[in-house]
């Protein structure tokens, strides 16, 4: 993966922009699900562990944030 | 009737010479205690209730301390209250007024009780205080925090290490990642609320007091949950101040990420936000220029976050940029008394981020680079 990263760096290419004919000078791996993953959102939500980015950790963390919200709120009266 | 200059106070007629005017300068506190003047008249009005109560003062003596307490409050509220050469502290200026009121009498609302217990129930009391005000401060910026990121919930942008675009984040989780921290600073606040809560008072100079008082009435009377056990440990804690002194560090600090990243954010080369214009400072001879000034964190004055709300001396500070070639002024802008009460810190944070955090939508081809394409809001 490095090599193609510095590949597209001195080709001035984004990774998305590579052909699949220069995909395959660097693997034998690197399909149309290659460009899939890179033209999606799915690298934010690819973060699926607790207390990552991934939407629904992030719609999980809203809720603890608010419940600790509430929490204060009690605590100040 | 006021102490006239030159007359010994009681306590000091054990001297031949009257204090020298540098030692005078040097042993006086009046100057920056005098904003725990509304504690140590509550304080004395629990006291003397407590009194009172004991069968230490008499119904009449109590309630002529008690009436001429309140005229001193009104003055103390009022700004007309005097502070006279004399006057080592908050403490005497208070009593003094006192027995200017009340006449003889007023002599005996320091019975049962020493500067030294007194001074530490007002700075338990004032500790307190603002730990509760910055709680507050802190619930409302936690809040617009939690707005900010449900706003903007599936808005894409790089996350930085070394700032080097790293990862790609949602900006609510780089929003909420603050609420935490604000949170901590909240439980921090919270527990120098607790520190605060043994009543000193009652414990006399050092060793107790002759009589036997009330002590609880009084601590029950101020908010206290309980009496100082050692008379001791009492009159010498101060913990407290520094259990605040940590807690407002560290928030400052949590403050002051928020603020380099808001200048960060909203400069041409990251053009991340825009600021509001009623947050915005310009430039005459720059008219390019839009500035952070608020969230500059060297003009926000993180170290001030939680400034006396009773405080009203601020800085005035102007062109800190680090690039101008004439000397900062921020490390010593003089003092200068000012008319009107700053806004607090805790407060300007929480307007900025709710009136200025309009994002910028980020170019759909570049907010992580090579790794990232999804640079917009995925949602659209």
């Amino acid at each position: 993966v490095s090599s193609l990263v510095r590949h597209a760096l001195e080709q001035q290419k984004k990774l998305s922009e590579l052909s699949a004919e220069e995909l395959s000078r660097f693997s034998d791996r690197l399909d149309e699900e290659y460009y899939e993953v890179l033209a999606s959102g799915s690298w934010l939500d690819s973060k699926v562990s607790e207390g990552g980015t991934g939407a629904a950790r992030i719609e999980e963390q809203m809720r603890r944030a608010k419940e600790a919200l509430e929490g204060i709120g009690d605590a100040k009266s | 009737m006021r102490w006239r200059v030159g007359r010994k106070l009681p306590a000091m007629a054990r001297f031949r010479d009257p204090p020298d005017p540098v030692f005078r300068s040097i042993n006086t506190s009046v100057g920056f205690d005098r904003r725990l003047a509304a504690h140590d008249i509550a304080q004395s009005r629990a006291h003397v209730a407590m009194l009172a109560g004991t069968g230490v003062l008499t119904t009449e003596e109590a309630d002529q301390l008690a009436t001429c307490l309140e005229q001193v409050a009104a003055e103390v509220s009022d700004g007309g209250f005097r502070v006279s050469p004399e006057d080592e502290d908050i403490h005497m200026a208070i009593e003094r007024r006192l027995t200017e009121l009340a006449g003889p009498v007023g002599g005996k609302l320091h019975t049962a009780r020493s500067r030294n217990d007194q001074v530490a129930t007002d700075m338990a009391m004032f500790v307190r205080e603002q730990a509760t005000s910055a709680q507050a401060l802190l619930g409302e910026l936690m809040g617009t925090l939690v707005g900010q990121a449900e706003r903007h919930i599936d808005w894409a942008m790089p996350g930085y290490t070394h700032l080097q675009r790293a990862q790609p984040v949602y900006l609510s989780h780089h929003l909420l990642a603050y609420f935490w921290m604000f949170r901590r600073d909240f439980e921090r606040f919270a527990f120098c609320r607790e520190a605060c809560g043994e009543l000193p008072l009652g414990a006399g100079a050092l060793a107790g007091v002759n009589w036997n008082t009330s002590r609880m009435q009084v601590a029950q009377e101020l908010g206290f949950e309980s009496v100082a056990a050692n008379s001791l440990d009492a009159v010498s804690n101060r913990d407290f101040v520094l259990d605040y002194l940590s807690g407002a560090s560290i928030c400052a600090m949590h403050l002051s990420r928020l603020g380099g990243e808001i200048v960060l954010w909203s400069s041409e080369e990251f053009g991340f936000l825009e600021l509001a214009d009623s947050f915005s400072s310009g430039s005459s001879i720059m008219p390019q220029k839009k500035n952070p000034d608020a969230a500059s964190p060297h003009y926000s004055g993180c170290c001030t976050a939680f400034r006396s709300p009773t405080t009203r001396t601020c800085r005035r500070t102007r062109n800190t940029s680090s690039t101008q070639s004439t000397p900062s002024t921020s490390a010593c802008a003089p003092r200068r008394e000012c008319s009107r009460r700053p806004p607090s810190s805790g407060m300007l944070w929480r307007r900025q981020l709710e009136t200025s955090f309009s994002l910028r939508p980020m170019s759909p081809t570049c907010s992580c680079g090579a790794v990232c394409r999804s640079g917009k809001p995925t949602g659209s």
